[in-house]
């Protein structure tokens, strides 16, 4: 086997090893974060976009595109949407902490917020440039290219910490997921403040890594329902099986997108929706009935 | 351990539930809340535990008002079995039955709470069930599951919300002689609603009738159970008697509004 020249190895360790790495990571932290928000809000359809954080994000970044309040760049674009989805978990989660909501009433909303704030991403879009919307709807489809290791470390530590104070609340989970808030509570579980907890951080991941990588949302919503129908609903096999799962479909996604057309590349976002949408559909018809569905 | 009940009103927004409840509920004793539809016994149930905050009053486990305890000390004194309870059909009996361990641990089931588990399992007869999913179960097993995840949490007092609804008759006479037994051989304090009177009768060492938000009568079944009370409370005329020792309540028709 000949060694690698200078070239392939710079190839391999700036442009696909991060792109591969990141897929996983960014597969992994929004399969897990998609199960804690299904698991805290009783809601098979819940994902970690539920609470309107990728409608934020995405007005976050158009903001960015257009205004560059925090200067010129990539950088300036990441912090705006990150800056916006923190401002929309910190409403919605003030509000249910503060007018004591349930899970239904925190999912409400975050419904509202999610048209608020996609209403005013698309005004931004109706007054920006056709560069600048290019630059928004390219954001909005979601992409692996262009991260950094630096980003990489940061999306790993979110992961890291979000997965071990989500592993020591398995079996609060299991609780809420299944009995509701008075059975959790009866066995001494604060169900509001796990949802809130939880919450605020699933919403934290979910920022990070979307300021990141922009939106891809059926992977928060799918790798759970799979995980679920393969192992069951017991929480502490639950939550590493979805971080394995949507580290795996994000990762089959980018390499199909990347691949299929080559040497034009697909965003993951469509990719994942394309070709995971009919496939979530046949895992659902063809469960035993009774089962999960 | 004594649960009191001092002076203990409970309203949903406007409408009061219950007013000025005064109760006592001793270890080793099994105690059984009755009453019509809506006279609040369940809503009772969940003030004792501290699981719906009464507009005044309290409840006191010994000296502590139960609302000043944290839910994980409430938890531990108080074993809750609900009238509805939807189970996660991914957990097996064993599993489940960890869960209620939840007051007792810190983030993980340690060997000692699979221990505690598995005896009460035991004791409960569902060794046999342990790995079975509880989709698996029947309504009966099922609720001597639920019983046992309550067990499991060794709490001093147990309440149980209409735990015989639903189940064949073998399922009632078991529950209710398990209820009995908790009592007598656990010392644990039992305060259950039911609406099998006859059961009562048989089975309670108490028994509080709630009639109109206040409590009519609180002592021995075979006092409260009586023709007056439950014309009172139920608006119905029955007749008493004798079947070998036990004595038994039939219920002869109900009353017009003018009676």
């Amino acid at each position: 086997m000949e060694p690698i020249t200078h070239t392939q190895e710079v190839i391999l360790t700036t442009l696909r090893l991060p792109r591969v790495v990141t897929a996983l990571l960014v597969g992994g932290a929004l399969g897990l974060c998609g199960t804690v928000m299904q698991s805290t809000t009783g809601n098979v359809m819940a994902s970690p976009f539920t609470t309107g954080i990728s409608s934020a994000a995405g007005l976050g970044a158009a903001i960015g595109i257009l205004f560059h309040p925090f200067g010129v760049g990539e950088q300036s674009v990441i912090l705006c949407a990150f800056s916006v989805a923190l401002v929309n978990a910190g409403v919605v989660y003030g509000l249910t902490a503060a007018k004591r909501l349930n899970a239904g009433g925190m999912i409400l909303v975050g419904v509202a917020l999610n048209f608020l704030f996609g209403s005013a991403n698309s005004l931004l879009q109706y007054a920006a440039s056709e560069d600048q919307l290019a630059q928004i709807v390219h954001w909005s489809f979601g992409s692996l290219t262009g991260v950094t290791w630096p980003q990489i470390f940061i999306l790993t530590l979110c992961l890291l910490i979000a997965f071990a104070v989500f592993m020591r609340l398995a079996w609060s989970f299991n609780l809420m997921a299944s009995g509701g808030d008075e059975s959790a509570r009866a066995l001494g579980v604060n169900a509001g403040a796990v949802r809130v907890g939880g919450g605020v951080l699933v919403t934290l991941v979910a920022a990070v890594t979307i300021s990141f990588v922009g939106v891809i949302g059926f992977v928060g919503i799918v790798a759970p329902h799979v995980a679920r129908m393969l192992i069951g609903s017991e929480h502490r096999c639950l939550l590493p099986a979805s971080v394995l799962i949507g580290a795996l479909l994000v990762l089959a996604a980018d390499s199909i997108g990347r691949t299929i057309l080559s040497p034009t590349v697909l965003p993951v976002g469509i990719v994942l929706s394309v070709i995971g949408a009919p496939l979530f559909l046949y895992l659902i018809l063809s469960q035993r009935r009774g089962r999960v569905y | 351990m004594k649960l009191s009940v001092r002076d203990l009103s409970f309203r949903y927004k406007e409408r009061a539930i219950f007013s000025g409840i005064c109760c006592e509920m001793a270890a080793s004793s099994f105690t059984c809340l009755i009453g019509a539809n809506g006279a609040g016994k369940s809503t009772l149930l969940k003030c004792l535990n501290g699981l719906l905050r009464p507009a005044s009053g309290r409840v006191l486990a010994d000296e502590a008002d139960v609302q000043s305890l944290s839910l994980k000390q409430r938890a531990q004194i108080f074993g809750y079995v609900p009238q509805f309870t939807v189970v996660n059909p991914s957990l097996n009996v064993m599993e489940t039955v960890i869960s209620g361990r939840m007051p007792r641990m810190s983030g993980k089931a340690s060997e000692a709470d699979v221990t505690a588990a598995e005896n009460v399992l035991k004791e409960m007869g569902l060794l046999a069930f342990a790995l079975r999913p509880l989709q698996q179960l029947s309504g009966g097993e099922r609720q001597r599951v639920l019983i046992a995840r309550a067990l499991a949490q060794e709490p001093r007092f147990m309440l149980l919300d209409e735990p015989t609804s639903n189940l064949d008759l073998r399922y009632q006479l078991d529950t209710m002689e398990l209820m009995r037994e908790l009592a007598k051989q656990r010392g644990i304090g039992v305060v259950a609603v039911i609406h099998d009177l006859n059961a009562v009768l048989r089975f309670a060492d108490q028994a509080i009738l709630l009639c109109d938000g206040v409590v009519l009568s609180s002592e021995a079944p075979e006092k409260v159970i009586s023709k007056e009370n439950l014309r009172a409370a139920f608006r119905i005329e029955t007749d008493f008697t004798q079947a070998r020792e036990l004595r038994v309540m039939v219920p002869r028709h109900s009353l017009r509004e003018n009676e």
